[in-house]
């Protein structure tokens, strides 16, 4: 396994995909810091509660998720485009490697863009809101990003069944993550209860920094984790019986 | 001689399409094994399927005895493989890959990428990328990742595939080195019949899914009949000419000036009077063996593609 995600990590790096997701999502974020440093004077009397679930919608909600869910494809079904996985494949004993390595390269990248934009925010958030308590700060934005990462990176786990279904076509998992990101979303227009039996509205109303009702969060929780242990399983299941 | 693969009535349906019907191989140690066949004959399943790349819908194939497990790591620790064209990171040079699939394979012995490398003739300080290899050279890459952890068996599928006529006698001596110095089992496939013909000990004939043939190439070299070819002014003439003069005469005519006759061999200078003698102009007499090319056509009754 070890050797599987050295291998997936030095792909990606070769390939500058990531390098370039990076550098897009900092300057993404360096621009909407900078213009409410500068410009959207207004945000200070909105309060640091608001500012963080602006930045959480654009950026972790929808665009890290857009990127991931492209950089992922990417990692998957260019092995089929360009037959290295037949390659891969014949070396390999355990298929599962194979995908459990690339979801972990791929959760890893995902965590990196997060840091990016948690980093930023942190430097930003100094300057819009001072403080005295800078490692409080610090750690409340962490424990912040690090639950809002996990959670979008689970609403994407229908990607991993997708990109290996479709092998070659990249067009499906790319449609299928704009797809998740605009359900995603839409989790601001609905009420009640609703919002928490998707797993894609789920994961993004449980990211916000807002008081939730404790059993909807409970359900929130429950319907995320498994229908993403499902998707894995599932993409598990089709590269087990695929014919490569 | 031990049978280092066998593969017993192997069968694979692709969405009611029967890719493969009732193929049974052994492949003995030591030795390269040609699977022959035209495009879309089989040939690349066989393959896949040993190498667990596709999944047989009946059938048995054992490894050194033991029944093929694809999740028993030693067991295909044994084989190498070379599959459809040659793929790699486009954006590596070929150090960089075999870094990779060392990684993957576990091949933790040091030397062992340059080693792979020498032995097809390529650099290993190259810092060239992959995209920009030629064919020969993404050929030779592919036999070295198929060697990198010195397995016994090498399958190839056609690894002569795209290359100019010094490539493919360069790939055929690494072959033939790989079999006789190193003791490698190579099993390759190709559609060029002729190129088999100069390396494999033992072939099989694949057609249609199903296994034609299988012989060793002494065998079919003796059962490739000698025949004489005319190439004559009138070939329907001269054809009348050998029916009137001969007891149920073996020949086929080739083309409109070319006629091949089988088994009277010894009568060479009777035929070319009495097409002479009938006003056929006789421009070329040849005696030769059937070609493998020849063996295949007579065999499978149709024109080789």
């Amino acid at each position: 396994m070890k050797n599987g995600i050295i291998v997936e990590w030095k792909k990606i790096r070769h390939k500058n995909l990531l390098k370039t997701s990076l550098i897009t999502i900092f300057l993404f974020i360096s621009l909407i810091v900078l213009k409410d440093i500068f410009i959207n004077i207004r945000v200070r009397e909105l309060g640091m509660e608001h500012w963080i679930l602006s930045i959480d919608t654009i950026l972790i909600f929808l665009i890290i998720p857009v990127i991931s869910g492209i950089l992922y494809t990417f990692m998957i079904n260019s092995e089929y485009t360009e037959r290295t996985i037949v390659n891969y494949m014949s070396a390999m004993v355990n298929r599962n490697i194979f995908i459990v390595s690339k979801v972990i390269v791929w959760l890893f990248s995902h965590l990196l863009m997060v840091l990016i934009v948690y980093l930023v925010t942190y430097i930003g958030s100094l300057v819009i809101f001072p403080t005295t308590d800078l490692v409080m700060r610090f750690y409340d934005f962490g424990i912040h990003f690090l639950k809002s990462s996990l959670l979008s990176f689970l609403s994407l786990a229908l990607l991993v069944p997708i990109s290996i279904f479709q092998k070659s076509s990249y067009i499906p998992s790319i449609v299928s993550t704009l797809g998740i990101v605009a359900v995603g979303i839409s989790a601001t227009q609905l009420t009640g209860i609703l919002p928490f039996i998707l797993p894609w509205t789920a994961s993004f109303i449980l990211s916000q920094p807002v008081a939730l009702p404790r059993n909807f969060m409970i359900l929130g929780y429950i319907i995320t984790i498994i229908s993403s242990l499902l998707f894995y399983s599932l993409g598990l299941v089709i590269v087990n019986r695929q014919d490569i | 001689m031990e049978n280092i693969i066998e593969v017993k009535r192997l069968q694979k349906e692709y969405n009611g399409f029967l890719a493969l019907d009732d193929v049974s191989l052994r492949i003995k140690k030591g030795r390269i094994y040609g699977l022959l066949g035209r495009n879309g004959a089989g040939k690349t399943t066989i393959m896949k399927s040993i190498l667990g790349l596709t999944f047989p819908s009946i059938g048995k194939i054992y490894i050194k005895g033991s029944p093929m497990n694809y999740k028993n790591k030693e067991q295909f620790s044994t084989i190498g493989s070379m599959i459809e064209t040659p793929a790699f990171y486009s954006n590596l040079s070929a150090r960089e890959n075999l870094e990779l699939f060392a990684l993957i394979r576990g091949v933790t012995e040091k030397g062992a990428i340059e080693k792979a490398l020498d032995l097809v003739g390529l650099e290993s300080s190259s810092n060239k990328t992959f995209d920009s290899f030629s064919m020969g050279m993404k050929q030779r890459l592919g036999i070295a990742n198929a060697l990198l952890h010195e397995p016994e068996i090498l399958i190839l599928d056609e690894p002569t595939n795209g290359l100019d006529p010094m490539g493919i006698v360069e790939i055929r001596s690494i072959l033939i080195n790989l079999c006789k110095e190193f003791n490698k089992t190579i099993l390759i496939s190709s559609h060029i019949l002729s190129e088999v013909e100069k390396i494999a000990d033992d072939i099989a004939f694949i057609e249609k899914g199903k296994v034609i043939e299988e012989s060793s190439m002494e065998n079919i070299r003796n059962k490739c009949e000698q025949y004489t070819s005319y190439v004559v002014s009138n070939v329907y003439d001269s054809a009348r000419l050998l029916e009137e003069n001969y007891d149920n005469p073996n020949y086929i005519v080739i083309s409109n000036r070319k006629i091949r006759v089988f088994g009277l061999d010894d009568k060479t200078n009777e035929i070319n009077r009495l097409l002479t003698n009938n006003g056929i102009d006789v421009f070329q007499i040849n005696t030769q063996n059937e070609s493998l090319e020849d063996y295949f056509k007579k065999i499978t009754g149709g024109d080789d593609n």
